[in-house]
């Protein structure tokens, strides 16, 4: 099958960026799980060279909250040829650490995102991250810290590559955030996991998309249009 | 000499796994103080004189730049193509590239 591979805009972008938003609450100031899952952002990055696909962290008080991170990834895809079929498509993210001190075993899905900008992400797309999994979470002991996490993307994902413009796709923890489900809390702790943007140098370690697909026409030629030569 | 880089916005493959073509952004940078390469310009026709007119538009209207098999030949790997587009970042005379896209297979 033929495939296609796209890539986020470093910054300076022209269509598609990568980035996150986070809210952070000030030691002591923290809220309810709950208050703190649909909380508006207070800040975000959409240049630094990594991003943090999901992060949380408790407060010094107990059973509060301070801080919740989610990542933005977009795709500019209009170069799809819309006659072609997409057969499947697996979006993927290089990680770099992670650290689990809630011992919350988070683990980490693909979903929605619908930033104000396109090649911008600010504080207030925090909450623009959908809820329906655009594919199987990643465990938290999978996820890979030196490779590619790969994420298959399931008929809701596909559904979202929008092959004349830009597709808008997000990360975030599945098991706590999305699920609105609080870690037993413990004292100033937090659990994360990041990797790189597309901010990086290279161009080995960026967020991808890989679509396969069928060109229009490649499925068989039909026997009504065979030359047959000779006797 | 101001550096400059390139990144991808697509790589098409056909049904055997040949690239057969990248559409790739060129950038302008520099390092920061802390050794973090920062690019502050998206290079459009203008800069890329130095380059074929070969060009196809983001949905922005943007223009990158195209390459095809006509350019970089049969090849399949991600490696195979950042060698040819290394090669291309050395054609400009007025930046230099950044050492991570300096290497040659």
């Amino acid at each position: 099958m033929a495939t296609v591979t796209y890539y986020p805009n470093p910054n300076v972008e022209s269509t598609s960026v990568d980035g996150y938003a986070f809210r952070s609450y000030g030691v002591g100031l923290g809220v309810a799980w709950g208050t703190l899952v649909a909380a508006d952002g207070t800040s975000s990055n959409d240049n630094s060279t990594t991003l943090y696909f999901f992060s949380m962290k408790s407060d010094t008080t107990s059973n509060q909250w301070r801080d919740m991170y989610r990542s933005i990834i977009l795709f500019d895809t209009s170069a799809f040829d819309e006659a072609d079929t997409i057969t499947s498509a697996v979006l993927s993210v290089k990680g770099e650490a992670k650290a689990d001190e809630l011992a919350t075993t988070p683990d980490l899905n693909i979903y929605s995102s619908n930033p104000a900008s396109n090649t911008a992400v600010a504080a207030g797309d925090l909450d623009t991250l959908g809820s329906t999994a655009f594919s199987s979470a990643i465990a938290y002991s999978s996820l890979s810290t030196t490779a590619y996490n790969d994420f298959t993307l399931n008929a809701s994902g596909l559904a979202a590559i929008d092959t004349a413009g830009i597709s808008k796709f997000g990360t975030r923890n599945a098991n706590r955030d999305v699920a609105n489900s609080s870690p037993t809390w413990g004292s100033n702790q937090e659990s994360y996991f990041y990797g790189a943007s597309a901010d990086t140098a290279s161009t080995t370690s960026d967020p991808k998309l890989v679509i396969t697909y069928t060109a229009a026409g490649a499925a068989g030629v039909p026997s009504s249009t065979l030359l047959f030569v000779g006797t | 000499m101001a550096l400059t880089d390139y990144k991808f916005w697509f790589i098409r493959r056909d049904d055997d796994g040949f690239i057969t073509e990248a559409a790739v952004r060129f950038y302008e940078g520099d390092y920061d103080a802390d050794g973090k390469y920062v690019r502050s310009k998206l290079l459009g026709k203008i800069d890329l004189k130095h380059l074929d007119k070969k060009f196809v538009k983001d949905s922005a209207g943007v223009d990158t730049k195209s390459y095809t098999q006509a350019d970089f030949g049969s090849i399949k790997t991600d490696d195979e193509l950042c060698t040819f587009l290394n090669s291309e970042l050395a054609k400009d005379t007025k930046r230099e590239p950044i050492k991570e896209q300096k290497w040659l297979l």
